[in-house]
């Protein structure tokens, strides 16, 4: 299985529904806690066979219970990152071995991020894996670094949160095109420090994640148009949709077609789920974004996220993480409730 | 002011009910037909919802009598009633009621029929009401208002229905009462416009549960449940969002929780669930998944949203995404239950119960100190009684002033 998906990587054809169903039984034998969820579906290998009848888990699993498809003890975990509000559980994604991980990312990332462009200077608004060992967009970013990195960049979060002054200085000792890549949260913060630069043509920025209460919400548009204030004109942004419980990432088509809308590599799926019936809704309808991640070879490679998306024949948009829904009577509902009555 | 007396309004009131509970009445059926339509709820549940909430304006005089002493002290004065040591003080105090002249009332949800109460109130306390309706149910206020001007025009041009928007207060400032409802926030946002000493009553959002006593733990308590759960999907502030099971008893909690998923499923033909915004349909969806992995036991509609029971070995106080997701919670004592409510007494509401009388008590006693205001039988969690308090105010007693004529003469 890992050669195959190894030569998926490297751009091989193969059948996307054949390999997703001997993925699935897999998991299905081998994860205990995804075999009861899809057995109370009903759904066993020898009753699907197509893979978009695959059960899809929810990625609240992560959390509640060891979605674990590996031979032996995992090599390794990766854990998602709580929000500042509380002390919620965390999810667990464990990896038999990392080197499918990182076979799975760097072509991507490549193609998306840096179309024509061997190395360049890597400017990290995060911890590096040091510091941040179970974070695994410490550790993906640390991936793409070894194999793209030029001299000059590196890492400007510590526990202290954004070292504004040693970015600013690092930045000023190079005059070519550079790359910044980081979570949104921290592209706030170098916004919000008032700082102005002005990087060369060619230069680039990712950034990912939400807010997560970790600085003040900013609408993606408006975010981009302070980043040129703060950049200067001349950068590209690129946002990177992923998450700790996927492998692969999906990215959007700015620097090949100029779409906001996203993308990812042959081995991810993603579709649009009605969130009553998790039938696929049509292009152009919101849905709950559901992933075939074939990478996830050592979790679950079907996952239902919480997230609300919209596909269309060129790509995908995440409007958002899935709103709490206010009760429309004089009852209080569950999500209005913990928002005022977090432990 | 209304020149009329009590009595003759509530006859009209009782007439004007009498049209609404005939079902082929014209009123009665355009009702049903663009309520259906508005607010997506089953026909089923919408009848039986009409019939409740009209049937309560009958109850004005019972509540009348009960909040004022006496009906009659919105006629002119009467002698204030003694208290359980007799009348203290000699000579009777002579009292009157006037309502307040204009009530003003702001709802919010989708529950149908809600407004009927406070509107009929209104008239009953002399008075004229202005109603803006919510967003989500404009229709029942504004057919109403015509019920009661087709059976007695001059009633009926005291009632106005009228939209206006959230920052205006020109609707506030002739007002002698504001009743408000909604959640925390828009009750507090209407507060603000409303004029410095004009009373001002909001009911804000508030949390239901049920309580079954080992003795009523059956599948007859289930399927009773199954109906506070469903009608209305939750959305009113008396549905109960969870319920604490005692163990011990014919069913144990988990037989219980499957009971209430049977019921549930069974009501789903008669009275089926209203069609649902997509954002509820999400935060089911994501609240259902939770409980698929943190529940004991999740009992669910399986091809859709329709219902789900969730069961739960540890008892947490932890509310419903509403739209038929009950909790079910074990508990080894009563007492326990009431623990669990502890910590969020300024929300608690209705507390549906099935049990012994002396335990209905003991659990009244520790529920109303920390906040409560109402215990009833599970199955009436959704008809409150005549003489409801609305959390725990007295629904007509608040809305008037009283004049007091103490003794004539002086004493030596």
């Amino acid at each position: 299985m890992e050669a195959l998906l190894q030569q998926v990587f490297a751009g091989g054809n193969f059948d996307f529904g054949s390999v997703a169903l001997q993925v699935f039984a897999r998991q299905f034998e081998r994860c205990a806690a995804y075999r009861r969820f899809c057995e109370a579906r009903g759904k066993t290998p020898t009753t699907v066979d197509d893979w978009r009848a695959i059960p899809h888990l929810p990625v609240t699993a992560f959390k509640h219970a060891r979605i674990y498809s590996g031979v032996g003890e995992p090599a390794w975990y990766f854990q998602t990152s709580g929000t500042t509000e509380g002390p919620e559980l965390r999810g667990r994604h464990y990896f038999e071995r990392l080197d499918l991980y990182a076979a799975c990312s760097r072509p991507v990332f490549r193609h998306f991020f840096l179309p024509g462009v061997d190395r360049i200077p890597m400017f990290m608004l995060a911890m590096p894996p040091e510091t941040n060992p179970h974070s695994s967009l410490s550790w993906y970013l640390r991936q793409q670094e070894e194999a793209f990195g030029a001299p000059g960049g590196g890492w400007f979060v510590d526990a202290d949160g954004l070292r504004v002054p040693a970015l600013i200085a690092a930045l000023r000792n190079l005059e070519g095109p550079v790359a910044l890549l980081g979570t949104a949260f921290a592209f706030v913060h170098l916004v919000d420090s008032g700082v102005r630069l002005k990087l060369a043509p060619g230069s680039r920025v990712m950034e990912t994640g939400g807010f997560k209460g970790k600085s003040r919400e900013v609408e993606r548009g408006e975010l981009y148009s302070l980043l040129s204030e703060t950049l200067g004109p001349d950068a590209a942004y690129v946002n990177q949709y992923g998450m700790t419980e996927m492998s692969s990432n999906c990215y959007d088509q700015t620097l090949l077609t100029g779409s906001r809308r996203k993308a990812g590599p042959a081995w991810v799926q993603v579709r649009m789920l009605d969130p009553e019936t998790l039938a696929e809704v049509p292009d152009g309808t919101p849905g709950l974004v559901a992933i075939a991640d074939l990478a996830n070879l050592y979790s679950c490679a079907f996952l239902l996220t919480q997230d609300v998306g919209v596909k269309y024949a060129d790509g995908f948009e995440v409007l958002g993480r899935a709103p709490g829904a206010e009760a429309r009577g004089c009852s209080i509902a569950m999500d209005e409730f913990l928002k005022v009555n977090r432990p | 002011m209304i020149e009329r007396s009590v009595d003759e309004i509530l006859l009209v009131l009782g007439r004007v009910v009498d049209r609404w509970m005939d079902h082929a009445d014209p009123i009665r059926r355009e009702a049903e037909e663009r309520l259906a339509e508005g607010t997506g709820l089953a026909p089923a549940m919408l009848r039986l919802g009409l019939d409740h909430m009209l049937s309560r304006v009958r109850d004005i005089g019972a509540l009348l009598d009960a909040d004022l002493g006496s009906r009659y002290a919105l006629d002119g004065f009467v002698e204030r009633g003694a208290g359980p040591h007799g009348r203290a003080g000699g000579p009777a105090v002579r009292s009157r009621a006037y309502g307040p002249g204009l009530l003003v009332c702001v709802f919010a949800g989708n529950v149908p029929g809600v407004p009927a109460f406070d509107m009929a109130l209104a008239l009953a306390l002399k008075s004229a009401c202005l109603v803006r309706p919510s967003r989500e149910e404009p229709v029942f206020a504004e057919l109403f208002a015509r019920s009661v001007a087709e059976v007695d025009p001059l009633l009926g041009s005291s009632l106005t229905v009228a939209h206006w928007g959230h920052d205006e207060t020109w609707a506030y400032e002739k007002a002698g009462a504001v009743l408000a409802y909604g959640s925390d926030q828009s009750v507090a946002a209407i507060r603000r416009l409303v004029p410095e000493g004009v009373r001002f009553l909001g009911h804000g959002h508030k949390i239901s549960f049920a309580v079954v006593a080992r003795e009523a733990a059956t599948a007859e308590t289930a399927r009773r449940l199954a109906v506070d759960v469903a009608l209305y999907d939750q959305q009113g502030c008396v549905s109960p969002h969870m319920a604490f099971v005692e163990r011990g008893g014919p069913l144990s909690p988990s037989a219980f929780a499957a009971a209430c998923g049977a019921a549930l499923s069974d009501l789903e033909t008669t009275m089926p669930r209203a069609k649902r915004a997509a954002a509820e349909a999400m935060s089911l969806r994501a609240a259902r998944d939770e409980a698929e992995f943190t529940a004991d036991a999740l009992h669910a509609s399986p091809a859709d949203l329709a219902w789900a029971v969730a069961y739960y070995e540890q008892p947490a106080f932890l509310p419903s995404p509403l739209n038929r997701m009950l909790r079910v919670m074990a508990v080894d004592s009563l007492a326990r239950a009431a623990g669990e409510a502890a910590p969020y007494g300024p929300y608690l509401q209705t507390v549906a119960f099935a049990g012994p009388d002396p335990r209905r008590l003991a659990l009244a006693e520790s529920l109303g100190r920390l906040g409560a205001s109402r215990i009833c039988a599970i199955g009436r969690a959704q008809q409150p009684h005549a003489l409801w308090r609305h959390d725990g105010r007295p629904t007509a007693g608040d809305l008037v002033r009283w004049v007091d004529i103490e003794p004539g003469e002086a004493s030596e």
